[in-house]
């Protein structure tokens, strides 16, 4: 299902020109536009201030665009400084040490996660609010897209395909299409009509209140989703074409540009047209049904905003695809995260990290109802904390370094550092009886933990490596006795004794486990008649038909001296097809495991490969006698 | 009738007991002297009773006919070996045996070699 295996060598990146890059890495940033106005405006709206909203909403966004402009600046020192590459995570390990690197990452990762739960519930938005129908079944198509992503990530989509680029443009298109028509309507035009409202929200909103100093910081903090994802490009400056550097840095400053423009003339159109958010509708639905008007051109302009919204959207959700199980695989190196998080699937990605992404994220979609506005609490207090660490981290490269124009760059990450810690507290103190608490609990959660394994994967490290040389020529042991263990005299056990015969051990013998004792003595009959020198079959009582404690109760006996190294072989058939795999129990395997834990006991399987249809027509025969392979076999 | 019931039950009560009483006369002269295994010292006379836990069958080809098999009581085990035969009538897996010998050293492990021996009915108690 997931297409042909990949090399090693085919991981080379393709470098993206600056158009194109800015698309790949933008989408989870640019995207954000569709939701943080209306974000703002819930929060105003739902406290009671009532239109006094559509005045606020502008100022809280300027504020925000401030606090961009300033990122925006802080990463460009970042990527100058770290050109291969220069997440939260390298910066703050680099600069702050190992464990303030943990919280980063595990800050990150929470994030990547709700980037993709928000961005495909606000997807899924967009969509229901040209097809008001779909809207009881927005959990199942969320989890639809989020299986698609993870499927096509599976498959290993190729980062700097050109398809990327078409959504991010075309949102890019409607976006400010949908912008200069509403500034021209509203200004030449004789200004824009309201949203047609029901008579109960009409009359909330005509209560106007005032608006608390804490209730603007909700808001603010509510609109701080809008700058999730400016890390990306910093992240990912080896893929642009040399110099990397140099590009990386325009290409953020394009991005800045378009993200706050964007922003700022979403939250003002939504101003002046007075959009409420409610369910079913988004409010760039509802300000892209006003701009364009009724008429057959607005109306294909209307589904144009919302198709492209939805694409970039599910764009963005698929960055996060791409981070997660990198920055996963970073933590995994350092041993901060189980091993199983490095290793490259089949196509070449890091298939354990996209599917424990695609599961939380479904997760959390499933629990929230897919509802943008529950899932923003818990955003943006991750990625903030994770900005705070990466500027604090620059800040402090810059004091330690004191590169050429240093004290320049410490002011601006100084800025950013300080900038972003108070957007952090911001977005924590105001949210936390919204959700945001969650995040905040976990976090620690998660860091201790990761700590722990760390401390676990070090203390193996520590075992596994310590006097290696040293043990690896310290005296063997003297005896080495091997047991094969004989079910039914046939070709599987033949080959298991043939084996056992090559490895010339100080004892080596047989032995059945007499579950059936009718059975064992047929077997004693028959191995008595057997040619075979030097070979004795042990038939063990086992009343209670724990097949693995018997075996386990040999393995002691002959190790109780502590100078014998036991190998106990096992038959076992291999079968080429998994439904004759099926067929058979998996007593081998249990027999391995119990014996696991006995030290100087090993096991080895022997295997007897059946042909695919085991039917027996390509088995042949053997001579009698054969099997014993000696010539001394009637001396 | 209830006479008759009661004189039945008595009768049947009597029986138990003085299968009971044989089977106790018989494991006292019997396991007279048994030790535990694990006080089983190389070039000891001992007397064990147990468990057959294991049996090994030699193959034909083996120039000298013998029959291994491992004694078990809940204190270890011993192997006893009885030289030039390779069935003993009634012993099998999980008969219980007393044997009597002279703890020697065979292939490297304790072994009791060619020792009297005595099967056991189940009803007999082992000591160990």
């Amino acid at each position: 299902m997931l297409g042909r295996a990949l090399t090693t060598d085919q991981l080379e990146h393709e470098r993206l020109s600056n158009s194109v890059a800015l698309a790949v890495f933008s989408s989870d940033a640019l995207s954000s536009t569709a939701y943080a106005s209306e974000e703002i405006l819930l929060t105003l709206l739902v406290a009671g201030v009532g239109s006094m909203a559509f005045n606020l909403v502008l100022p809280i966004t300027i504020a925000m665009v401030l606090v961009l402009t300033i990122l925006v600046f802080s990463y460009r020192q970042t990527i100058k400084a770290y050109p291969s590459a220069g997440g939260a995570y390298i910066v703050t390990k680099d600069n702050l040490g190992v464990i303030p690197a943990q919280v980063a990452g595990v800050a990150l990762l929470t994030d990547y996660i709700l980037t993709v739960s928000v961005s495909v519930s606000a997807g899924v938005a967009a969509l229901y609010s040209v097809f008001h129908g779909v809207y009881p079944y927005r959990v199942p198509i969320a989890l639809g897209f989020i299986a698609i992503i993870a499927i096509g990530n599976l498959r290993g989509v190729k980062e700097s395909g050109k398809i990327f680029a078409i959504p991010t443009y075309a949102f890019l298109i409607s976006m400010f299409l949908m912008i200069g028509v509403g500034i021209v309507k509203a200004t030449l035009g004789g200004g824009l009509d309201h949203v047609r409202l029901d008579p109960i929200q009409a009359e909330a909103l005509a209560t106007t209140g005032a608006a608390s100093f804490v209730l603007i910081l909700h808001a603010f903090a509510s609109g701080g989703a809008a700058v999730t994802g400016v890390e990306a490009i910093s992240n990912g400056v080896p893929a642009f074409k040399a110099p990397e550097w140099k590009n990386a840095r325009n290409t953020l400053m394009v991005m800045g540009i378009f993200l706050g423009m964007m922003f700022l003339g979403i939250s003002w159109l939504a101003g002046q047209v007075h959009a409420v958010p409610m369910e079913g509708r988004t409010v760039i639905s509802q300000i892209a049904e006003t701009v364009y008007g009724n008429g057959v051109l607005g109306k294909f302009l209307f589904i144009f905003t919302q198709a492209s919204t939805m694409f970039i959207l599910v764009l963005a959700a698929n960055t996060s695809f791409a981070d997660f199980p990198r920055l996963a695989s970073f933590q995994a190196e350092d041993s901060f995260m189980p091993r199983q998080l490095t290793k490259r699937g089949h196509r070449l990605v890091f298939s354990n990290g996209i599917i424990a992404l695609a599961i939380s994220a479904a997760v959390l979609v499933v629990i929230l109802g897919a509802d943008v506005s529950k899932l923003i609490p818990l955003y943006a207090v991750g990625v903030f904390t994770s900005f705070t660490l990466s500027q604090a981290g620059m800040a402090r490269r810059h004091i330690r370094l004191k590169e050429q124009g240093w004290k320049v760059g410490l002011f601006i990450n100084g800025l950013g550092a300080i900038v972003t810690l108070v957007v952090t507290v911001v977005i924590a103190y105001t949210k936390f009886t919204h959700g945001a608490w969650v995040i905040i609990v976990l976090i620690p959660i998660f860091v201790w933990v990761v700590v722990r394994l760390n401390h676990q994967y070090e203390a193996e490290k520590a075992e596994l490596e310590g006097d290696a040389i040293l043990a690896a020529t310290a005296p063997i042991l003297r005896r080495h006795a091997v047991v094969v263990l004989i079910d039914k005299i046939d070709r599987t056990s033949a080959r298991a004794i043939q084996y056992a015969r090559t490895l010339h051990p100080d004892r080596l013998w047989a032995v059945h486990i007499a579950v059936d004792e009718i059975h064992a003595s047929e077997l004693a009959d028959e191995w008595s008649a057997l040619a075979l020198k030097q070979l004795p079959l042990d038939i063990r009582e086992c009343p209670d038909r724990r097949i693995n404690r018997t075996v386990l109760e040999v393995v002691h006996e002959l190790a109780a001296d502590g100078d014998t190294e036991v190998s106990i072989l096992i038959p076992r058939r291999e079968y080429r097809s998994r439904w004759h795999r099926l067929l058979h129990d998996h007593t081998a395997d249990g027999i391995a495991k119990a014996i696991s834990d006995v030290p100087h006991a090993n096991v080895t399987f022997v295997p007897y490969h059946l042909t695919k249809t085991s039917k027996g027509q390509h088995i042949h025969k053997i001579e009698h006698g054969a099997v014993s392979g000696t010539s001394d076999i009637h001396n | 009738m209830a006479l008759f019931t009661r004189n039945a039950k008595r009768i049947e009560a009597e029986r138990v007991a003085e299968t009971r009483a044989a089977f106790d006369e018989l494991g006292r002269l019997s396991l007279e002297g048994v030790i535990p295994i694990e006080d089983v010292v190389w070039r000891d006379h001992v007397k064990v009773a147990g468990r057959v836990k294991a049996l090994r069958i030699q193959p034909w080809a083996e120039q000298i006919a013998s029959l291994e098999l491992t004694l078990a009581d809940s204190t270890g085990g011993v192997t006893v070996v009885f030289m030039g035969r390779r069935t003993l009538g009634g012993v099998k897996l999980g008969s219980h045996l007393v044997v009597d010998g002279m703890a020697s050293e065979h292939h490297g492990l304790l072994t009791i070699l060619n020792p009297a021996y005595q099967l056991l009915p189940r009803q007999v108690t082992l000591p160990f």
